[in-house]
């Protein structure tokens, strides 16, 4: 099977993606939650500017990356936040104590 | 050549991230991902974009974890899951394969070569000018979150104390 440069990286940027999904699917810590979703945005990015790469039209890949790492980094920012407060405020990160717990 | 020992690099470093029991080991292997991203990124010929992503991705990313990590405890995460692992293991190969045949073999097929003699700049203030003003109304809306976030913590703080 002959598999191209681009082949290549497309191959690792699913398998950056199945370890992204298979962190998000089994951890049940909220921190670790938003490191599943920053690996999992990674493996979009790359695979963003590889589509711009083989196309020929790397401007507007980088464009829409542009978009991509800024949205992604405000979801790491809240996320932290919000992890922080719950922290605080039911003293665990546990996801699933979390959405037993009653106020 | 370089690039297939980055992206191999890049997935053993985002294997460890989440195999890591300790989560300030967790967020350096994450920062050594970000950090062969961006290199994969400038290989790939968008040197912009990899050094956003070196100084967002490896940088402010990666200390705002540790700062959220220092004051909730690096506690260590237990090995019990949401869902069984077999299961997950199964949703992740069947999400692969489902995206691997959609993309795959990538010969062009998917992808019409286009001309375009537009620098980055124009493209990103005129073409997507739409696109820079989310990105602000973003950043804005997130300033705001944090900001009422910690302004609960202080007015529960005064609630303790009275």
């Amino acid at each position: 099977m002959n598999i191209s440069f681009g082949g290549y990286i497309l191959l690792g940027v699913l398998a950056l993606f199945g370890v992204g999904f298979y962190a998000l699917l089994t951890t049940r810590n909220l921190i670790k939650v938003i490191v599943a979703l920053q690996i999992l945005v990674k493996a979009v990015i790359i695979f963003i500017i590889l589509a711009g790469n083989l196309n020929g039209n790397i401007d507007l890949s980088q464009s829409l990356a542009l978009t991509v790492i800024v949205a992604d980094t405000i979801v790491a920012v809240l996320g932290m936040a919000l992890a922080v407060q719950i922290r605080r405020k039911f003293g665990t990160l546990d996801i699933k104590e979390i959405s037993t717990l009653r106020r | 050549m370089w690039q297939l020992f980055v992206v191999i690099g890049i997935c053993i470093c985002a294997f460890e991230a989440i195999q890591s029991r300790k989560l300030t080991h967790s967020a350096l292997w994450l920062a050594l991902t970000s950090a062969m991203a961006a290199w994969l990124i400038f290989l790939l010929g968008a040197p912009e974009i990899a050094v956003i992503e070196l100084s967002v991705g490896a940088g402010v990313v990666t200390i705002l974890l540790v700062f959220a990590i220092n004051i909730v405890g690096d506690v260590q995460e237990e090995r019990k899951t949401i869902i069984p692992k077999p299961i997950a293991l199964f949703l992740v190969v069947a999400a692969i394969t489902f995206l691997g045949s959609m993309l795959l073999p990538l010969d062009g097929s998917l992808m019409e070569p286009v001309s375009n003699s537009d620098t980055f700049s124009k493209v990103l203030w005129e073409d997507r000018i739409v696109d820079s003003i989310l990105q602000i109304v973003l950043i804005f809306a997130c300033v705001l979150g944090v900001l009422s976030l910690l302004e609960e913590r202080g007015s529960s703080k005064k609630d303790q104390q009275s």
